[in-house]
């Protein structure tokens, strides 16, 4: 049952992805609605910056217009595309960034809880995690956000950095291996 | 087996909730010391927020901006086969009279070559029928350019022209059905171009005058049936361009049949009736050439007296794009603008028919959550999962 409703999802992106490169902007527009969430999401944990991960955003959808006469539908799924379309423009971001861009513009969005303490605890604890992030080497710091906050799975990534799924792994065991480091005792705090 | 292997594999089994992290490391004891913290980190990996989106507006505004910018760009990045033999031509042939003298021709071969022998007869018959926005539409434009240039005489173009203007009432009834209202300014002003060409060149043939009259009437009539039921950004523009065919009537050469009388309409200027179709009733126009001053009245625009085409014995100036034939000798006239438009036109009311402001893609001023960020710029913490909208756009190099 979740088979079929996921390959009518594909078959509809498909659809709309084929009406989108013969130039019909309002297919576009519905993929744009379908993947906006996770794109915004994606960058804004990479940037910390709601402001920016919204430009970004839009930038990557903008992108993926120009360009979606160039995709090809070869087993790589659109979602991918779109990542792997946000990651060259945050690569490109960082370059013109590099000696302004500030670690510490940190957002910690609340939760359910109505507790305000652990609101504050939980808020802390992961902002913390999140600046780490961001403190990784930007492969490393990809994979992450595409594992943990995507939900990727590795030939997924793979496929969307051009790399094979051995050294995805091998990256996300750096990235933690570096996150720990970076944390320092404030991860055993943590754990 | 490898760290790196062992660890994914132990983070699938937590993600599986089959084994614990001190279930692990128990089987591990060599390895606790680096699978413990690094399977803990990947819990807390697990655990981080999922559910930061935009907020609605914010989504809408974005997607509202996209959209706009997608728009834009497409109608920048492809002139049509027609704009974009006008703009190959004349570095082709150069800007002599010999090179103009060549240029009819070499257009001519070009366009039927991309007509019929590259594209076909049946792309061009498909294109015929397609409408503003369609892959075809170029071809359709250069289609008809073709017609123009295969037209020797006056009355042929006059023909030519009127027959283009007849096609673009039908793309404009097209946009008002499938609502691409961003192309109504385009296609009613090539309506208004053509229409302008047809009485320009129709104002100095000798023949067939009542025909020709009777298409110009049935064309203008068939764009005053569109706007009643066009949407309001549709009847913005219809209502400028029924404007001017009527100020044009006002000031029409020698021989025309200024309109009787002219009145206001629901959210349609005084004059926005179609050239030579007045109204029932309301003051009467000056014909010393003053401005006809509009009474609101509530009476149906529409008229069935036919338009009379203007007789002239010269070719009336190129240039005055607005269906206007040129002003009437010896009389004061206003100035035509170049979009069409006279300036007494200002006084002609046509504020009900403003179109719906657009979004704005001014920069963003992060007012809506003004709590969120701190004086510096750092964002902190929110009540919200939904992030503050941003302050300023970020130019990224492609």
């Amino acid at each position: 049952m979740r088979e079929k409703a996921a390959l009518a999802q594909e078959a509809e992106v498909n659809s709309l992805v084929e009406r989108s490169i013969g130039g019909d902007a309002d297919s576009f527009g519905h993929l744009y609605d379908l993947y906006i969430d996770r794109i915004y999401r994606h960058l804004y944990y990479r940037v910390g910056n709601p402001d920016i991960a919204e430009d970004l955003a839009a930038q990557v959808f903008l992108n993926a217009w120009r360009a979606v006469g160039r995709y090809r539908q070869t087993g790589r799924p659109f979602i991918v595309w779109l990542l792997s379309i946000a990651h060259n423009l945050l690569v490109d971001y960082y370059r013109a960034q590099k000696d302004t861009t500030s670690v510490d513009d940190v957002i910690i969005p609340a939760d359910d809880s109505v507790d305000p303490v652990t609101v504050a605890e939980k808020s802390f604890a992961s902002a913390s995690l999140r600046q780490a992030i961001r403190q990784l080497k930007h492969d490393q710091q990809v994979v992450v956000v595409m594992r943990y906050i995507d939900g990727m799975e590795y030939p997924e990534i793979a496929a969307a950095l051009s790399k094979s799924e051995g050294a995805v792994r091998v990256i996300l065991h750096r990235a933690l291996n570096a996150l720990r480091g970076i944390m320092g005792s404030e991860i055993r705090e943590l754990l | 087996m490898k760290t790196t292997d062992l660890l994914i594999m132990c983070a699938q089994e937590l993600d599986a909730g089959t084994s614990s992290v001190d279930d692990i490391v128990a089987r591990y004891p060599g390895q606790r010391s680096e699978l413990a913290p690094l399977l803990q980190l990947h819990l807390k990996l697990e655990a981080l927020p999922k559910r930061i989106v935009l907020s609605e507006p914010t989504k809408a505004r974005v997607r509202a901006q996209l959209l706009a910018e997608i728009r834009e760009s497409c109608a920048a990045a492809k002139p049509s086969i027609a704009e974009r033999l006008r703009s190959f031509l004349p570095q082709f042939v150069g800007v002599s009279d010999t090179g103009r003298y060549f240029a009819r021709p070499v257009a001519i071969a070009l366009t039927l070559l991309l007509s019929f022998g590259l594209v076909g007869a049946g792309t061009v018959s498909a294109a015929m029928e397609s409408g503003p926005g369609d892959s075809l539409y170029s071809l359709k434009e250069a289609t008809e350019q073709a017609r123009v240039a295969f037209a020797f005489t006056n009355t042929d173009k006059a023909d030519a022209y009127l027959w283009i203007a007849s096609a673009r009432v039908r793309d404009i009834s097209k946009i008002a059905d499938n609502g691409r209202l961003d192309l109504a300014e385009k296609v009613v002003g090539d309506y208004n171009k053509s229409l302008a060409e047809a009485l320009r060149l129709a104002s100095v043939q000798k023949q067939d005058r009542v025909k020709f009259q009777e298409q110009v009437t049935s064309v203008q009539t068939d764009l005053h049936g569109i706007y009643d039921k066009a949407p309001q950004e549709l009847q913005f523009h219809l209502a400028q361009t029924l404007s001017v065919g009527a100020t044009a009537a006002s000031v029409a050469p020698t021989g025309v049949a200024a309109p009787a009388s002219t009145s206001v309409t629901d959210g349609v200027s005084a004059t926005g009736v179609p050239q030579g179709l007045p109204v029932k009733e309301g003051p009467p126009i000056d014909k010393a050439g003053g401005s006809p001053e509009p009474t609101p009245t509530k009476s149906s625009p529409i008229s069935t007296e036919p338009f009379q085409l203007p007789v002239s014995d010269t070719l009336p100036a190129k240039g005055n794009t607005g269906p206007a034939a040129g002003p009437v000798p010896g009389k004061e006239v206003a100035p035509a603008a170049s979009t069409g438009q006279t300036s007494g036109e200002k006084d002609l009311p046509v504020s009900d028919a403003t179109p719906p402001a657009q979004d704005s893609l001014t920069p963003k001023t992060g007012s809506e959550t003004p709590d969120a960020t701190n004086s510096k710029g750092k964002t902190v913490i929110q009540s919200s999962i939904s992030p503050p909208v941003g302050s300023g756009r970020v130019t990224i190099k492609q």
